[in-house]
């Protein structure tokens, strides 16, 4: 797996340049894009670490590239740049969730910051994501009856309302619960709850 | 002391006086062979009455032939004469007919002349008659030879010119001239030639009457001259008048008058024009000492405009600012044209100047208020792109930051890397230019100017003002696209409100297109030739175009369909359109959108350079 990476989008050849420069003089990798289109155009979903984009390019614009990178599957958190604070834009930005809004003249010390929380989102929603997939992958080896009787469990009822709810008996119940807890490799039902949340996409991994 | 004794010297003198009066008017007219043909005329009538009378008071044969003999030669001038008259005072007539009849004619009296005896008319004898008044004359008997036909031939050639010139003469329109002329000449041609053959064969007995007959003719010839001179006299005082009127009119005007002779160099100037440089009336004024009065900077278009009217265009027009010796400066406009020569080559010029600082003072006060009202427009307008010049500004400042800190970081290597510092230095003046590019960009378009016109490359302007709009266009998602034909004449006028005006029709063409947001959204900006002698600038956008019933008002002042416009955007940019001489339009697109087109007159001087 490569090495987190900056990856800039702006219209402006020199301004690239010179961005590029900055971070590499501070030991990050960089690459970089003429224009979001250039970015969308490279295989990069495995890519990681951010991307910084200005708002404000001829063509594709920064909230349009942002939509269309959602759209095509990239998951890097977006670092804005802008010349002046746009409220109506920002707003909508952060709805689609971009991690920063900088000014372009910012000191570096924001700038690297910004990046610095960036991977770290980066790194977060990918162990995130890796988790949940395992989870997701334990949770396909429940049968469909095992899943019925999880999803009583978690919401905390006890066996016997599960049995009268699923129309079973109460030890059948019991043996699709110690089914689940060998199979989703788990101790105790707050466990159980914590793998059920992950697998709703409600819970970061602690 | 008779009748005869009288009449006779009287015809003389009579004569003698006309002769005299046409020989002065002859040397000082232009047209004056006529005039010289009758003073010949007259002065061989003259001497032909002296011979009439000389032969009425004779005494013997010989004294008669004598006479005779020596009337050939009055006879032939007078003949040649006022046949010389006709075809000059006339221009009509066949002239062969007259060359031969004079030489006939002529060929017959010198046979009369040289020979011993007079041949053409010969006296064998004479008589002595009484008649009116109980005078006694003598009069010849007349032998007639061959020589007095070949005379007679020669006169009949004469009458048939005289009535061949006085025809045409009278079918070109002027009557009166060939019936009074011609018809005199004619009828007294054949009365004295048919009166003298009566009294040579003794059937009449009279005195000769040929002095008086050409005495008639020399009235009526001596008549339409006179007319002539009449004519001119009333000319003249025509003329006079008319001038008279010109001055009249020209002081009202406050006209001035000017020529200009080449060959000399000198100026003529009548008083009004020597008013207007405040000249004094005996100075010498030639072209240097002109072009030296005039404010330097209109001195080169002065003597362009002479040089190109010298040279083939004739026409010479400028208006112009003389420096005036009491101070200040008078707006003079000179009309006026080349006057050729003999060979076509240009000898002087000739014209008119009037003053037209009023006039002129108007303008630039009526400029100075556009040039406000157009400074007032950029200004509101910068307001909208200020946001985007903004991010213009911040693209080299935020590269100029940057370099400076990654300079930072390269230095506190403890063998920095110098290729790159210079690197970095070299980006960072670069970036530093391209923001002062900005600021002056936007200085111009901010400073409070009149219109100043001069040639421009019509792309060079689509791309500055694509500079200045591009910025905008991108923060709002729009397309901006610039169709330039190839090869487009340059124009004439001036850049910066020219850029305001393409710059106010693009944001109102991305204006339209703001609401509802769409993904193909364009503005494109086009330029071609039009129709001769202009090119066509058309701002076209894919928005909503403009409600019809609202077409008409969109160049009103203060009509506007935004919520914060101020509405006076289009009617400034209609301003400036037509203080360049061109024509501005709005049009729905079809298939949406709106389209506004302007035309811009192409410079007239080709080879003008580019912005």
């Amino acid at each position: 797996m490569s090495s987190p990476t900056v990856h800039i989008v702006d219209d402006d050849e020199s301004f690239l340049r010179a961005v590029t420069r900055l971070l590499r003089a501070s030991g990050l990798e960089v690459k970089t894009f003429m224009s979001g289109a250039d970015f969308l155009s490279q295989p990069l979903h495995t890519a990681r670490g951010c991307v910084i984009s200005d708002l404000q390019m001829p063509g594709m614009n920064g909230l349009a590239f942002q939509e269309a990178m959602i759209q095509a599957g990239h998951s890097m958190p977006v670092i804005f740049l802008t010349g002046n604070g746009d409220i109506p834009s920002t707003v909508s930005a952060m709805k689609q969730g971009a991690v920063d809004f900088l000014e372009k003249r910012a000191p570096k010390e924001q700038l690297l910051e910004a990046v610095s929380r960036a991977f770290a989102r980066d790194e977060a929603e990918r162990v995130q994501r890796t988790l949940q997939r395992e989870v997701k992958n334990r949770f396909a080896s429940l049968s469909d009856r095992e899943k019925e009787v999880l999803a009583e469990v978690v919401r905390g009822k006890m066996n016997k309302e599960i049995a009268s709810d699923l129309g079973i008996h109460e030890r059948t119940v019991k043996l699709h619960r110690t089914a689940i807890t060998t199979k989703l490799q788990v101790q105790s039902v707050a466990e159980l709850t914590r793998l059920w949340l992950i697998l709703q996409g409600k819970s970061q991994a602690s | 002391m008779n009748w005869v004794t009288v009449l006779w010297p009287m015809m003389i003198s009579a004569c003698l006086t006309l002769a005299l009066i046409n020989l002065r008017i002859a040397l000082g007219e232009v047209k004056r062979l006529p005039h010289v043909f009758f003073f010949l005329s007259a002065i061989s009538v003259a001497t032909v009455c002296a011979l009439e009378l000389t032969i009425l008071r004779a005494e013997s044969v010989d004294q008669v032939n004598e006479c005779l003999r020596w009337s050939s030669i009055p006879l032939t001038v007078m003949v040649a004469s006022v046949t010389g008259f006709i075809w000059t005072f006339f221009g009509t007539g066949r002239h062969w007919m007259a060359v031969a009849g004079v030489v006939i004619l002529a060929g017959s009296q010198v046979a009369n002349l040289v020979s011993s005896h007079p041949v053409v008319r010969r006296a064998s004898a004479i008589r002595k008659v009484e008649t009116l008044g109980g005078v006694r004359f003598t009069t010849p008997v007349v032998t007639e030879t061959a020589w007095s036909v070949v005379e007679m031939i020669g006169v009949l050639f004469v009458i048939a010119f005289v009535f061949d010139a006085s025809i045409a003469l009278w079918r070109r329109g002027e009557k009166r001239r060939a019936l009074i002329v011609g018809g005199s000449i004619i009828f007294f041609f054949l009365a004295s030639r048919g009166h003298a053959a009566l009294l040579d064969k003794g059937l009449v007995q009279t005195p000769y009457l040929v002095g008086l007959s050409f005495l008639a003719v020399l009235v009526a010839m001596g008549h339409e001259l006179s007319d002539e001179v009449f004519r001119a006299a009333k000319l003249s005082r025509d003329l006079h008048e008319s001038e008279r009127r010109m001055d009249l009119a020209a002081h009202a005007a406050k006209l001035g008058f000017w020529t200009w002779n080449l060959a000399k160099d000198e100026i003529w100037a009548n008083a009004t024009a020597r008013r207007l440089f405040e000249v004094p009336m005996d100075e010498h004024i030639n072209m240097a000492r002109f072009v030296v009065s005039l404010h330097p900077d209109d001195r080169e278009g002065v003597e362009k405009a002479i040089h190109a009217a010298l040279h083939g265009g004739m026409e010479y027009e400028k208006d112009y600012r003389a420096v005036l010796a009491s101070g200040g400066v008078r707006w003079i406009s000179a009309r006026g044209r080349v006057e050729l020569g003999n060979h076509g080559r240009p000898v002087l010029m000739r014209g008119v100047l009037l003053d037209i600082t009023a006039q002129k003072t108007a303008d630039t006060e009526l400029q100075q208020l556009r040039g406000q009202l157009a400074h007032a427009g950029r200004v509101s307008m910068m307001g909208q792109l200020a946001s985007a010049l903004a991010h213009e500004l911040n693209q080299p400042l935020g590269a100029i930051l940057r370099n400076a800190e990654a300079a930072e970081l390269f230095m506190q290597d403890p063998e920095p890397n110098l290729e790159e510092v210079r690197a970095i230095i070299a980006d960072i003046r670069r970036d530093d230019q391209r923001a002062g590019e900005v600021i002056d960009r936007l200085r111009a378009l901010l400073k409070r100017r009149d219109i100043e016109t001069r040639a421009l490359s019509v792309s060079a302007l689509l791309e500055e003002v694509r500079a200045l709009t591009r910025a905008d266009a991108a923060a709002r998602g729009v397309k901006l696209e610039i169709q330039c034909a190839p090869d487009l004449p340059a124009i004439r006028g001036d850049r910066v409100h020219l850029q305001q005006v393409l710059i106010n029709l693009i944001i109102n063409g991305m204006d339209a297109l703001s609401e509802p947001r769409r993904a193909d959204a364009c503005v494109i900006v086009s330029a071609r030739r039009a129709r001769p002698g202009f090119l066509e600038v058309a701002v076209m956008d894919n928005g909503h175009g403009i409600p019809p019933d609202r077409l008409e008002n969109v160049f009103d002042p203060f009509f506007t369909t935004k919520p914060h416009g101020m509405g006076m955007g289009l009617p400034i940019s209609r301003t400036i359109i037509q203080t360049h001489g061109g024509h501005i339009a709005a049009e729905n697109v079809e298939g949406g959108g709106a389209a506004f087109r302007f035309t811009l007159p192409e410079d007239g001087d080709h080879n003008a350079p580019s912005i």
